[in-house]
């Protein structure tokens, strides 16, 4: 079998706590993306996601660190602890962020062609006439009515999802293996943010490019993913199939996630709520991480951390489905 | 629809004889004075010196050249007001920046303003004083008050004070340029390098910031002005030299702002390296402060040679602030500091009306996002 495009081992992200300290704001995340599979990475907000996806290339703010121990391979090459200039060429050329809010993420002075050409000259060399007609291809292959005038313009005269689509060309110009796309749809309407979706899958399957996305939302990945992982507080507590996740989760927190999202078909029952938040990192609960908020949580899930049950590949944390010298391994 | 038809029919009319007039009459002063004063200054040299530019119009002599180049902007602005005219406005076509600056009436008219300072002091010793290279004319009388002969009257050492005047305006206003943008050119560059990368850089720079901020600029540059022999460019740098700082500040208040938006995180994301970030995107976005600062920073720079020149400090040579301290007391021989203090007013006026329709239209409260 092929060995994964990307793989993570044991990652941990450290983050400054006020009044001096660090606290690992990810905590020993196992993860893998084949070539040209979509995974999707769900949880609430500071569950780690957003970490998780920057520590790829080593994009953490100033004061984060990656945790010693930790192992990021693409293609088997270790990505952590890579000098900035190996790790520069692995941005943008083999590994591609698309982020939440386009508004943002396009310099406001430039033209978007200008910005796109920019990405083909540093990552693919190319200038002059053959940049140009590159640029044109990408954004009418994100879908873009008229890439000529697109090209020319500057980023505010783009609506919201026509400036999402043209970071995703941005994206594409390195000609990636794999794109992360963190929240790509939150900032955008409703109506909008499917379109997007299916660009996504599009690509994925035109170009062969695997898809990390990070989403909140279970609706989304399902649409989207092959494989979705579930974090809470740092850590990955379900992975599977998307099918098999949502159909039969076995996490109480998967659980209580689909529970808490609107229906719009089936008994008209209000979406439940999750009480309580998920804690600082600072002030993570010991045992299973989860039991101050979970309603099945036993006496044994506040001393000891949960082992991985289920079998593979649909697999999660919980002492609820343990079972002593069986299924579990 | 009707009668910006007509109003265009007579702007043609009208352009052939006064191109930028109608540009003007439509509210757009500066454009129309921008093509207005070559086109006057033009037909007013060949109205009054018919004999000279005939005679010298096809020779290589600095003369020839100025003429030309005077018939030429005369020619172009005769063509673009008429183009301008005859072509329908865009309607809804959106406006750039620099266009919005110049569509602005008072930054139109500091523009209108520098422009004229600029023509007179390159095109003016050739074009309207006598001939003789080896100029100084003395005259028979000191004192003489502005006449035909000597528009700008006589000084006390008996020579034309227009004659001084203009050979001061090539002097002053280029060692204003000289010195502002020099001094621009260092503030920006360490400025924006400081505020971009933080961490000990910002803080080294920052601490030499202060350090010549705190020094006192006329004490600092009269000691330099006692120490060196000043030929004009020497003096730039010296000016540039106390000016920096300032822009240096200005511009890395924006970097540190700038280095921390979300499209320079997405740059790095994409691999593209800190110098190319630094230069083709940080600095871009400051170009309103950046462009602000350095207009100030040349009208400053003026102030300061001639308050040096005042001192005495400044150069022999003629500049506007040796004629103003050889003005003296101003009555009642106002004609000898009365003209270049005027004129040094005026272009440091004009200079701030440019920078200040800069900063609005670059104003970041002022930008429209959809």
């Amino acid at each position: 079998m092929r060995s994964p495009l990307l793989e993570i081992r044991n990652l941990g992200v450290e983050v400054p706590v006020p009044g001096g300290g660090a606290a690992a704001a990810v905590d020993g995340v196992d993860l893998s993306v084949a070539h040209g599979e979509r995974v999707g990475l769900v949880g609430e907000s500071g569950a780690g996601k957003s970490l998780t996806t920057l520590a790829l290339p080593n994009l953490l703010p100033p004061g984060v660190r990656i945790r010693p121990g930790s192992s990021v391979r693409l293609d088997g090459r270790e990505l952590v602890g890579a000098p900035t200039r190996d790790l520069r060429a692995v941005r943008g050329k083999r590994v591609a962020l698309v982020f939440q809010d386009p508004t943002h993420a396009l310099n406001p002075a430039l033209t978007v062609g200008s910005q796109i050409r920019e990405v083909l000259l540093v990552h693919r060399g190319l200038r002059g006439g053959e940049a140009r007609a590159e640029t044109l291809r990408l954004l009418s292959e994100v879908g873009l009515p008229d890439p000529a005038r697109t090209a020319a313009d500057p980023p505010h005269r783009l609506s919201g999802g026509m400036r999402q689509r043209a970071c995703i060309a941005l994206a594409l110009a390195g000609e990636p293996d794999l794109l992360v796309a963190d929240e790509p749809t939150t900032a955008l309407d409703v109506t909008v943010q499917a379109r997007i979706l299916d660009l996504l899958v599009h690509l994925s399957e035109a170009r062969g490019l695997a898809l990390l996305l990070v989403s909140h939302d279970l609706a989304v990945v399902s649409r989207t993913c092959h494989r979705v992982a579930v974090m809470y507080a740092g850590r990955v507590v379900e992975k599977g199939p998307v099918k098999a996740v949502l159909e039969r989760p076995l996490h109480p927190y998967t659980r209580a996630l689909l529970a808490a999202r609107p229906r719009l078909t089936g008994p008209r029952t209000l979406p439940a709520p999750i009480a309580g938040s998920i804690p600082a990192p600072s002030a993570w609960p010991t045992g299973c991480r989860f039991h101050p908020r979970c309603p099945d949580a036993l006496d044994r899930c506040r001393r000891e951390a949960p082992p991985w049950v289920g079998l593979s590949p649909h697999r999660a944390t919980c002492w609820l489905h343990w079972e002593p010298g069986g299924g579990a391994s | 629809m009707q009668s910006v038809a007509r109003h265009q029919r007579g702007g043609v009319g009208l352009s052939v004889f006064l191109p930028g007039a109608p540009q003007i009459l439509a509210g757009r002063v500066a454009e129309g004075l921008l093509a207005l004063m070559p086109w006057l200054s033009a037909i007013l040299l060949l109205v009054l010196r018919a004999d000279l530019v005939s005679s010298q119009l096809g020779e290589g002599s600095t003369v020839g050249r100025a003429s030309m180049a005077l018939l030429a902007a005369a020619g172009l602005a005769w063509a673009w007001s008429l183009r301008d005219v005859s072509t329908p406005p865009e309607a809804g076509a959106g406006q750039g920046a620099w266009v919005r600056i110049v569509r602005d009436p008072w930054a139109g008219i500091g523009l209108a303003i520098l422009l004229f300072f600029a023509g007179l002091s390159l095109l003016g010793p050739p074009l309207l004083l006598p001939e003789d290279p080896g100029r100084t004319q003395t005259t028979e009388e000191g004192f003489l008050p502005p006449s035909m002969d000597h528009p700008m009257g006589t000084d006390n050492a008996k020579s034309d004070v227009f004659e001084r005047f203009l050979d001061g305006a090539r002097v002053t206003l280029g060692i204003g340029l000289l010195a502002g943008l020099g001094g621009a050119l260092i503030g920006v560059t360490l400025g924006a390098w400081a505020g971009f990368t933080g961490g000990w850089v910002d803080r080294v720079v920052m601490r030499c910031v202060d350090f010549f901020i705190a020094l006192p600029k006329l004490v600092l540059l009269i000691a330099l002005a006692a120490l060196y022999d000043l030929g004009p460019v020497t003096l730039a740098l010296f000016i540039a030299f106390v000016q920096w700082p300032a822009l240096a500040r200005i511009v890395r208040a924006e970097a540190v702002a700038l280095a921390q938006r979300e499209f320079v995180h997405a740059l790095r994301a994409f691999g593209v390296s800190e110098r190319r970030i630094l230069f083709r995107h940080v600095l871009p976005n400051a170009q309103g402060v950046i462009l602000v600062g350095t207009a100030l920073a040349v009208a400053n720079a003026l102030l300061i040679e001639a308050g040096l020149s005042f001192l005495g400090l400044g150069l022999d040579s003629a500049s506007w602030g040796r004629l103003i301290k050889d003005g003296g007391a101003l009555f009642p021989h106002w004609w000898v500091g009365g003209f270049a203090g005027m004129s040094l007013v005026l272009v440091v006026v004009a200079l701030n009306l440019v920078a200040d329709a800069v900063r609005d239209v670059f104003d970041p409260r002022a930008d429209v996002t959809v």
